[in-house]
């Protein structure tokens, strides 16, 4: 027995080691850690949550928001927008820029003295290659499609050529895919075989200190950056997948942010004393999308039927719990080319029915809604299925996962109908439409609904060549007035975006893509 | 013994073909293109084509998986496609806090749940009894997230003695592992009581007690040490299930432990990182199996001697 207890206790003792020897003590994560003495800020270190990991650091191979969030502390771009008025643009990395007479050239005149994060002094050539080779990854192509390339022209100038004249171009130069980096880094990286991807050097206001795997991203204050060193000494982005806990860790201050929160934790965080939250329209657009190539909703009446029988107030309500917007265009009510004053199909539940019926359908029909099996889909898509019973539509869901839905959906057109988001990256009407409405973009995921007009495509064409935005909106204008005809989707409403944080955390301002600029934040008594 | 334990370990190599082909079957036939879920949605139809030749996947499939298992026996588990992150170097990265929650939440439930377990079958049908049935009962029915939120809301929120979340000290491990042990707890006691019963109607026990032995050598000499068989298969099970990774409870106090890793390997379709997750899962099973047959030499004497007997008589021939 004795020997017994002794092989039990070498065990227990080895475990013991085990265990002692892995667990580790990190200060950082301390969200208690108070001021270093820098000016501004009582508190060093911005707790805060995100949901998902960062793919990649490296602006060539990165699209998704939470690496995109995290990243625009880490790069800056030539354009940027400003921190209080997300709509405004203002100098970034480039001092100005200029439009060549035919607007197929935009030469940039970059900042001077702006440092990398690795001490060298960013030129022409730095600029250049990090543009020429985030247009070349596959990652960009669905926002690079109007630019050709790009040239340096002297050491401190550097010039966009597009394809034909594109006036979103400055808002596409916004986006983190084109966040410049250090030439001299990436060869080191590529030459030592080091993942740059995840030892990223920019010129943005905070430099990466450690990346723990599947827990947390840790970045400190970089003290050489062009715009002024920021009032906050360092931020950890802590992986906190479920929302019920991020919105409980921000509740209890280990968190100072945490995004997203789930929708229906909205109303209660808003009770909470030690949080505040900013909000504004995000660009993500809810919307019904057909098959309008094959099946039943070849027919337009049908199509027309079902936006007749909608109510997208109530939608809203059951679907997102009153937080978003009910959207009229074809595009999200918080980009350029949204117009308040179009109006789109009101619910008139007789007219749906006179529509069935003249389509041969008297007494309705049986559908399958192709779904991704997220409650964010779900729950206004089972709005929509009470409200086309109505009408004499039964309506059953196929749910699958995200990976199976994006093979099946939108890559091989294998449905009738669905309800989906699509996000306007390029915060511009043209991104949007051109990806979901324009002949050139059949098959490959984009124009997932099969439409194709020649009118349409003659418009999108011609709005993206004017300069006038006064013209462009009119020609949008005349674009949603075929497609509300046609009704290839039907948009149902684009989500408000809210970001909580602590109280005690000032200046901060809504951003409809979660490009949050903590270089400008403080903490305050 | 020795050979017994090199022939089990050998054992373990078609194990892990078998599991390789089978995860690799299933990664490849249920739906979901891994070019869309790493390029998303907007790219061009030839893009897509293109990653998929870098990838290999437009190869046929005994082509992909012989490649698959000839890198692998070189050591070679490919590369995650999400981050492109050797899936090797991440797997290890994970294991120190799947390891810490493993180990911490079986020692409470082994702390807790065997004497608990003693106690309920000496003393049946009393209130002790009662009341820790009842509370085993509890604890297996009820579901883990749920648990896991109302420790976070009671003892980090309320009354502010620990951490919500994260792994950065050991106190960041105590709400996880009383969350984890939650099931293996509740095993242990339910099986501890109910093979307690048996051997306490025992002949030998009573002889036991016949002959004056003091009533703790007979429950805890005699009766705990023939009942603890079925007891300890019931730990190696849940540890080698803990040791795969806790997802739920990685999910709710975001540690980033193994379970983690492998969900959202599965949601994305990373199909490197999920096939490696689970041969590592499997691996780390039977090498438990095996850990838990060494422990029951040790507890069973008659299995003990089996493996002398059979020692003297090879030596004798």
């Amino acid at each position: 027995m004795k020997k017994n207890l002794s092989f039990i206790l070498a065990v227990a003792m080895l475990l013991l080691s085990i265990l002692t020897a892995c667990s580790t003590e990190t200060t950082p994560g301390d969200s208690t850690v108070t001021s270093d003495g820098v000016e501004g800020s009582v508190k060093d270190t911005l707790m805060w949550g995100v949901e998902a990991e960062a793919a990649s650091l490296d602006p060539s191979t990165s699209k998704d928001t939470v690496t995109h969030a995290i990243m625009y502390q880490i790069y800056d771009t030539l354009v940027k927008e400003d921190h209080s008025d997300y709509a405004k643009l203002i100098p970034g990395l480039a001092e100005s820029w200029t439009f060549s007479n035919d607007n197929k050239e935009v030469i940039f005149k970059l900042r001077e003295n702006v440092k990398f994060h690795n001490g060298d002094v960013m030129t022409a050539e730095d600029v250049q290659f990090s543009l020429q080779r985030s247009l070349e990854s596959s990652y960009s192509s669905s926002i690079s499609e109007a630019i050709d390339h790009f040239e340096k022209v002297d050491d401190m100038t550097v010039k966009c050529v597009l394809k034909y004249p594109y006036s979103p171009i400055l808002d596409v130069m916004t986006n983190l895919t084109y966040g410049i980096v250090s030439k001299r880094a990436v060869e080191e990286a590529e030459a030592n075989n080091i993942d740059f991807a995840r030892n990223p050097v920019g010129t943005g206001a905070y430099k990466i200190v450690e990346w723990k795997s599947g827990d947390a991203l840790i970045l400190e204050r970089f003290d050489d950056y062009y715009d002024g060193p920021a009032k906050i000494k360092n931020i950890i982005f802590k992986l906190v997948p479920d929302a019920a806990s991020g919105s409980i860790a921000l509740e209890d201050g280990t968190l100072d942010i945490y995004y997203p929160p789930a929708n229906s934790d909205y109303d209660h965080l808003k009770q909470v004393e030690s949080l505040s939250y900013v909000e504004c329209p995000g660009v993500g657009l809810r919307h019904i999308t057909f098959n309008v190539r094959d099946g039943i909703f070849t027919n337009k009446k049908i199509r027309q039927a079902i936006a007749y029988a909608l109510n997208r107030d109530d939608i809203i309500i059951g679907g997102a719990y009153g937080y978003a917007v009910a959207t009229n265009c074809l595009v999200p009510t918080s980009i350029f080319g949204y117009l308040d004053d179009f109006k789109w199909y009101e619910q008139d539940i007789e007219k749906a029915k006179q529509l069935l019926a003249e389509a041969g359908y008297p007494d309705g029909f049986d559908i399958t809604f192709s779904m991704e099996g997220s409650p964010m889909y779900m729950q206004p898509a089972e709005v929509v299925q009470d409200q086309l019973r109505k009408i004499g539509i039964n309506v059953t869901f196929n749910k699958m996962e995200r990976a199976a839905y994006l093979e099946d959906v939108a890559g091989n057109m294998n449905f009738d109908v669905s309800l989906r988001m699509t996000s306007a990256t390029i915060r511009d009407a043209d991104y949007l439409l051109t990806r979901r409405f324009h002949s050139t973009m059949l098959g490959g995921g984009n124009n997932y609904s099969g439409y194709s007009n020649p009118e349409v495509d003659a418009l999108i064409e011609k709005a993206r060549a004017e300069s006038s935005n006064d013209k462009r909106l009119e020609i949008y204008r005349q674009i949603y007035g075929i497609l509300k005809e046609d009704v290839p989707l039907i948009p149902l409403y684009t989500n408000m975006n809210l970001l909580f944080h602590n109280a005690k955390l000032k200046n901060v301002f809504p951003h409809p893509v979660d490009r949050y600029n903590v270089s400008k934040m403080y903490f305050e008594e | 013994m020795l050979k017994y334990i090199i022939k089990r370990i050998l054992w373990i190599i078609p194990i892990i073909v078998g599991v390789s082909f089978i995860i690799f079957f299933i990664m490849d036939f249920t739906p979901g293109d891994p070019a869309i879920m790493i390029l998303g949605e907007g790219a061009k139809s030839e893009e897509y084509e293109a990653l998929r030749n870098e990838l290999g996947l437009n190869d046929n499939f005994f082509v992909r998986y012989i490649r698959y298992i000839s890198n692998a026996v070189r050591g070679d588990l490919g590369k995650s496609y999400r981050t492109n992150i050797p899936v090797f170097q991440e797997i290890i990265s994970r294991l120190s806090y799947t390891l810490n929650l493993a180990v911490v939440s079986t020692i409470i439930a082994i702390i807790i749940g065997l004497p608990v377990g003693v106690v309920s079958a000496v003393k049946q049908y009393r209130a002790v009894d009662n009341i820790s049935l009842g509370i085993s009962l509890v604890l297996t029915s009820m579901p883990e997230f749920w648990f896991a939120l109302m420790c976070i809301l009671l003892f980090s929120l309320k009354l502010k003695w620990l951490p919500s979340l994260g792994a950065d000290s050991w106190k960041h491990f105590i709400l996880p592992a009383a969350t984890a042990c939650t099931n293996t707890l509740a095993s242990i006691l339910r099986m501890t009581r109910s093979t307690m019963l048996e051997v306490i109607r025992q002949d030998y026990i009573r002889t036991a007690r016949a002959k004056g032995a003091p009533e703790r050598t007979v429950i805890f000499g005699h009766a705990l040490r023939n009942a603890l068989l079925p007891v300890v298969t019931i730990i190696g099970v849940n540890f080698g299930l803990a040791l795969g990774g806790a997802i739920v409870v990685e999910q709710v106090f975001a540690l980033p432990g193994l379970g983690q890793l492998m969900i959202n390997a599965v949601k994305s379709k990373d199909t490197p990182m999920v096939i490696a997750s689970v041969l590592f899962s499997a691996i780390i099973a039977s090498l438990v199996n095996l850990l838990v047959d060494i422990v029951y030499v040790y507890i069973d004497p008659r299995l003990k001697s089996q493996y002398s007997a059979v020692k003297a008589k090879k030596v004798k021939i």
